[in-house]
């Protein structure tokens, strides 16, 4: 049986006395794919954004990998920084994930932080390049991309960090239809690679297609399982 | 189906070092605390700060500024003082705390720009001045902490400002929130990727400036072609 690696358990959170998640408890198996659903405001990117150490729980207790995240855990730079290159977070808009000068810079800015030598982050960039068929635009400024290419882009500056978990805001949002079918295929070759997969999505095809459990959000903030 | 790499296959054995990368956390803090003051809709007083409309607010404020400023008797400043703080004490704490802290650092500030004036044989100039402007400050902080941003603007209309200009400074206000919106996701992103050691901080920061001010640009064009398309004129 996988080892758990993300759980969850009566998580609540509120913005301003605005609840935003309502006992919340779920977990997540190493190699597995868990994909939210539900309505606009119902609390998905806010869940999200609590998986990645962004905000914390205001109740209940949130654990990766056995240790628990929380603003007090966090405040440890090192463990910290460890956590954020084992779980990688693809924002719904790419654009504001890429702030480097070319493309490749944006891939290398990761593990070029890691302290992995020169030779190693090129060869990391170069496989990415190839697996996300952005080799043509190594050079380019990042924000003179389409936004498909951004988000591929995106993808890779993550994926370069080789997480452990890789979470994403509505993939498919904003993408033509060749590049959502490209992106749909990728993510399942990710999830044949082994990676465990937490996404986000009001599409109901991906849902079912990518899911290994599919958790819907209700209106109230409080969830529901569809497995 | 892609194939991926070995090194894509196996767990990353990588031991994390510090850095010192604070800023980006007090960045974060920052901005995110100036876009909860813009979107608030609270506000101090609860129902007796909407009780009045904005324009009011706004008249009777500028009033008692402009008493304050030209009275020559410091009996009128010293009563205007005393309501001041009366209605400081009915503040919430936080909007108490944030208005008595910048009136007092107003006053300061004007106190050491007088601070020649007492050796000139003129200390009471430096109380006075000092005074009126804690007292002013004051006043514009009890009407912004009582009053919404989108009824502040819009109360400016009593004054017959031109509609444009009003305008104007809704739409700056409310890209603030955008824009601060956009930046705040930007530094969280580099803060996730901030993995280990950045040597090139700076260059990261102005990334980000740069990428923020690139998205400003874009959506003041995309909003004028929005406004033309609504029928709005350059004559409007």
């Amino acid at each position: 049986m996988e080892k758990t690696l993300i759980r969850l358990n009566d998580i609540c959170f509120a913005y301003d006395g605005l609840i935003a998640l309502r006992h919340v408890s779920f977990d997540v198996k190493k190699g597995e794919t868990l994909v939210l659903q539900g309505s606009n405001g119902c609390g998905k990117s806010t869940l999200l954004k609590l998986l990645n150490g962004l905000i914390f729980a205001e109740q209940g207790t949130y654990t990766f990998d056995d240790d628990i995240i929380d603003a007090g855990t966090m405040k440890n730079d090192r463990f910290a920084k460890r956590f954020h290159q084992r779980i990688g977070f693809v924002f719904q808009n790419p654009d504001v994930m890429l702030f480097c000068n070319n493309v490749r810079e944006e891939i290398a800015f990761g593990p070029t932080q890691m302290g992995l030598d020169a030779e190693t982050v090129d060869s990391r960039v170069d496989d990415l390049l190839k697996a996300l068929d952005i080799e043509r635009l190594a050079e380019r400024a990042p924000y003179q991309l389409s936004g498909g290419e951004k988000k591929r882009v995106a993808l890779a500056s993550v994926l370069s960090m080789n997480p452990d978990v890789l979470v994403l805001d509505e993939p498919l949002a904003g993408l033509d239809r060749r590049t959502q079918d490209w992106l749909v295929d990728f993510l399942q070759s990710l999830q044949e690679a082994g990676m465990t997969i937490v996404l986000s999505t009001h599409d109901d095809v991906l849902a079912h297609l990518l899911g290994d459990r599919i958790l819907y959000m209700n209106e109230d903030h409080s969830v529901n399982y569809i497995l | 189906m892609t194939n991926f790499p070995e090194w894509m296959k196996t767990e990353e054995n990588y031991k994390a070092v510090s850095d010192r990368d604070g800023f980006v956390g007090k960045s974060v803090l920052s901005v995110m605390g100036t876009l909860r003051l813009l979107r608030s809709s609270k506000t101090s007083y609860g129902r007796l700060g909407k009780a009045f409309p904005a324009p009011l607010k706004l008249v009777i404020c500028l009033a008692l500024i402009l008493c304050c400023s030209i009275s020559q008797n410091m009996f009128v400043t010293y009563s205007i003082l005393a309501t001041v703080l009366i209605h400081v004490c009915l503040l919430n704490s936080e909007s108490l705390k944030k208005t008595v802290s910048t009136a007092l650092l107003a006053a300061f500030i004007s106190a050491l720009i007088l601070l020649p004036a007492v050796f000139l044989g003129s200390p009471q100039s430096m109380l006075t001045v000092s005074t009126k402007v804690f007292t002013s400050v004051s006043l514009i902080g009890i009407l912004a902490s009582t009053t919404e941003w989108n009824r502040l603007t819009s109360g400016l209309a009593a004054f017959h400002i031109p509609g444009i200009f009003i305008f104007t400074l809704d739409i700056t206000l409310k890209y603030i929130v955008i824009l601060g919106d956009i930046a705040l996701d930007m530094l969280n992103a580099l803060k996730l990727r901030s993995v280990g050691i950045n040597r090139s901080k700076s260059s990261s920061l102005s990334g980000i400036l740069v990428v923020t001010f690139l998205k400003s640009r874009q959506m003041a064009d995309e909003m004028y072609d929005a406004m033309v398309c609504r029928g709005y004129g350059d004559k409007e």
